[in-house]
């Protein structure tokens, strides 16, 4: 071995040069992170702020386990920061001894569903919650099935450091710090939303700002912000994706950008298995940006799309060979995939294509004459867009209903004036159209999911309506987008003004939203 | 001693007590149906307890559910003080009667921030 070492040059003691160059690596890996958050615009910074505060508020606004499935997503989480694995489903327990006891002192089971119903309201109860948990219920329960059960673990490895982080084992301090990680996710969403506008629209600085602030105040978004639920983490997935998608498509694909879209793939496929919907898209997408590529240089090209599926498949393959061969969980996806696709129902009948195509079709379009009836009313009005003003808590508690009625003509009109921003911008949607084509598959491949997995729930459990407004949510940075075009309907002197008035409305829809919490939970 | 006028709907009903009972309320309460229109009583069901219902005199699988109302009419900002303490009711212990002032001090900041952002991106 060489022991030369040249004073000014490169060593040639080749035993330490390897390691010198890995953590030279690591350093200018980490200072070009560093350097890429403070090249993050102030704006973007602020928003970040105002949705984290937001969506903080929320978190403590909401009782315990008063956010749609929080009560599973945190057995989840739960067991896995006190076991280090999966919980393993089937007919076990599923809530821990102690989530147990909180659930029933917090009169849980009781509350929700009924808007007239409260949790505790007097000191006297407050104290029986404090005694119970005082007696140090175990926190490890049996891992049995709930909702949350199938799905993929990266979420809820997350929360097991909040979880373990919490200056206290009270379930209920560590269920608040656990509810903080979700509003982080939400406030990345929103710089997520923020980024994805500033590469899509760079000459409209207000458009970067006005989409992500409409983003932050969305109440239904919100809701979920507030608690321990893996839908945070999905929605800030989709809305990373849609980032770097529209990142490598304007600045071109280089391998840190390859390894980032990879990356963001696999974090949304590891963090809630309805992702997978919109992975038709992206494919797509990520074939354009490679055929874009390969007019310079084909042979790079290749490798770098190559890195990107490599980067995205190879965490889902580990996920799946540990489901198999160390949680022993039952199969690659946990049953996760094959239990809301399975075409035999319980009752020995089998979901048929022309009725999950009908269903799908109803979900979104008036229904035709020779359909059977899924819906009573129309789902595009009913389930999406009330659902999206707010259905909330556990969907029992509403806005009078003649804010619906007043959001369905807000919706005419912002449709109205987005199809004028478009035509507007029309030479900058011709530059756009191979990815805006590449967005639509996506939602396209969303929208199908929701619809496949909707009828075989609702078949299966005696019509119980599976669909939620929230499911849409991994499309909150399109929704973003429609504002933008819409405030730029009126031509770009009335843009910015048009754009700060639909972001006050969204404020005061947010506002109503939490003083209707205050009145449902504690009124 | 309250008294339902018939009528009544299916639904929550609210019986108007003639005294306002201290904290904590009456643990036993004794409901008669006169006539004989036929009674349902909202609540859970479950196994036979100390607290289950009676009906004619036997214990029933079931718990029935009944709502306090404060006396009076309040409005809202008669009630704030009511909502602090009920705010910081089960939830982390660190977490007292005022967390719902700070909150709404931290909307007003982030209405302002936003005011900020807003005016400054506008420009």
């Amino acid at each position: 071995m060489s022991t030369t070492v040249e004073p000014d040059g490169p060593t040639s003691l080749t035993a330490v040069a390897p390691r010198m160059t890995w953590r030279r690596r690591v350093n200018t890996g980490a200072r070009a992170s560093l350097s890429q958050l403070r090249r993050v615009p102030r704006a973007g910074r602020a928003c970040f702020l105002i949705a984290f505060v937001n969506a903080a508020i929320w978190g403590v606004l909401v009782p315990p386990f008063q956010v749609p499935d929080e009560i599973a997503h945190f057995a989840y989480a739960q067991y896995l920061a006190e076991t280090g694995r999966p919980p393993p489903g089937g007919a076990r327990a599923p809530y821990s001894p102690e989530q147990r006891v909180a659930l029933d002192h917090l009169f849980t089971f009781r509350v929700i569903g009924q808007p007239r119903l409260r949790g505790i309201l007097s000191s006297e109860e407050e104290r029986g919650l404090r005694t119970a948990l005082r007696e140090h219920p175990d926190p490890v329960g049996g891992g049995g099935a709930t909702s949350a059960s199938n799905q993929p673990p990266l979420y809820y490895a997350l929360e097991a450091v909040p979880y373990w982080l919490s200056p206290s084992h009270d379930i209920l301090v560590r269920l608040f710090f656990m509810r903080l990680l979700s509003a982080l996710m939400a406030a990345g969403t929103v710089l997520a939303v923020f980024m994805f506008l500033r590469e899509l629209l760079p000459a409209c600085r207000w458009a970067w700002s006005v989409g992500a602030l409409i983003v932050a105040f969305q109440p239904t978004f919100d809701l979920i912000a507030a608690g321990v639920q893996a839908d945070n983490l999905l929605y800030l997935a989709s809305a990373l994706v849609f980032l770097m998608l529209t990142r490598v498509y304007r600045r071109g694909l280089t391998f840190p950008r390859a390894i980032a879209l990879g990356a963001c793939v696999a974090a949304g496929v590891l963090a809630k298995l309805t992702f997978i919907g919109l992975l038709p898209g992206i494919a797509a997408a990520v074939l354009l940006l490679g055929w874009r590529a390969a007019k310079s240089e084909r042979t790079r090209a290749l490798r770098m799309i190559a890195t990107t599926i490599l980067v995205a498949a190879l965490p889902v393959a580990l996920y799946a060979l540990l489901n198999v061969l160390a949680w022993h969980r039952g199969g690659v996806t946990a049953g996760g995939v094959a239990g809301v696709t399975e075409n035999a129902l319980p009752g020995g009948t089998t979901v048929t294509l022309a009725q999950t195509l009908e269903y799908s079709w109803q979900l979104y379009l008036p229904r035709l004459w020779f359909m059977k009836a899924y819906f009573t009313g129309y789902p595009l009005w009913t389930i999406w867009l009330n659902g999206s003003i707010g259905h909330l808590g556990w969907l029992d508690y509403t806005f009078p209903s003649w804010v619906y009625s007043a959001g369905r003509y807000v919706l005419f009109v912002l449709v109205g004036l987005g199809l004028a921003g478009l035509f507007r911008l029309r030479a900058w949607a011709r530059e756009m159209l191979p990815m805006l084509v590449c967005f639509a598959l996506m939602a396209a491949g969303l929208l199908g999911a929701i619809g496949y997995v909707g009828i075989r729930y609702r078949l299966a459990n005696y019509g119980l309506p599976f669909e939620q407004a929230r499911y849409l949510f991994p499309l909150l940075a399109l929704y973003g987008l429609f504002v933008v075009l819409a405030a730029r309907g009126l031509g770009s002197r009335w843009a910015g003004a048009l754009g700060a008035a639909l972001v006050a409305l969204a404020m005061f829809h947010g506002l109503f939203a939490e003083t209707l919490t205050i009145s449902r939970y504690y009124g | 001693m309250a008294r339902v006028p018939p009528g009544s709907r299916q639904g929550a009903v609210t019986i108007p007590l003639t005294r306002t009972l201290a904290a904590p309320a009456a643990t036993s309460v004794c409901l008669r149906a006169e006539g004989s229109a036929r009674l349902l009583v909202g609540g859970e069901v479950g196994q036979i307890a100390g607290y289950s219902e009676q009906v004619n005199g036997r214990r029933r699988p079931g718990r029935i559910s009944l709502l306090y109302l404060r006396a009076g009419d309040e409005s809202w900002w008669q009630l704030l003080p009511v909502l602090s303490h009920r705010f910081a009711l089960g939830k982390a212990s660190f977490l007292a009667a005022w967390t719902l002032p700070v909150l709404a001090l931290l909307v007003v900041c982030i209405w302002c921030a936003t005011y900020r952002l807003l005016v400054r991106e506008l420009e």
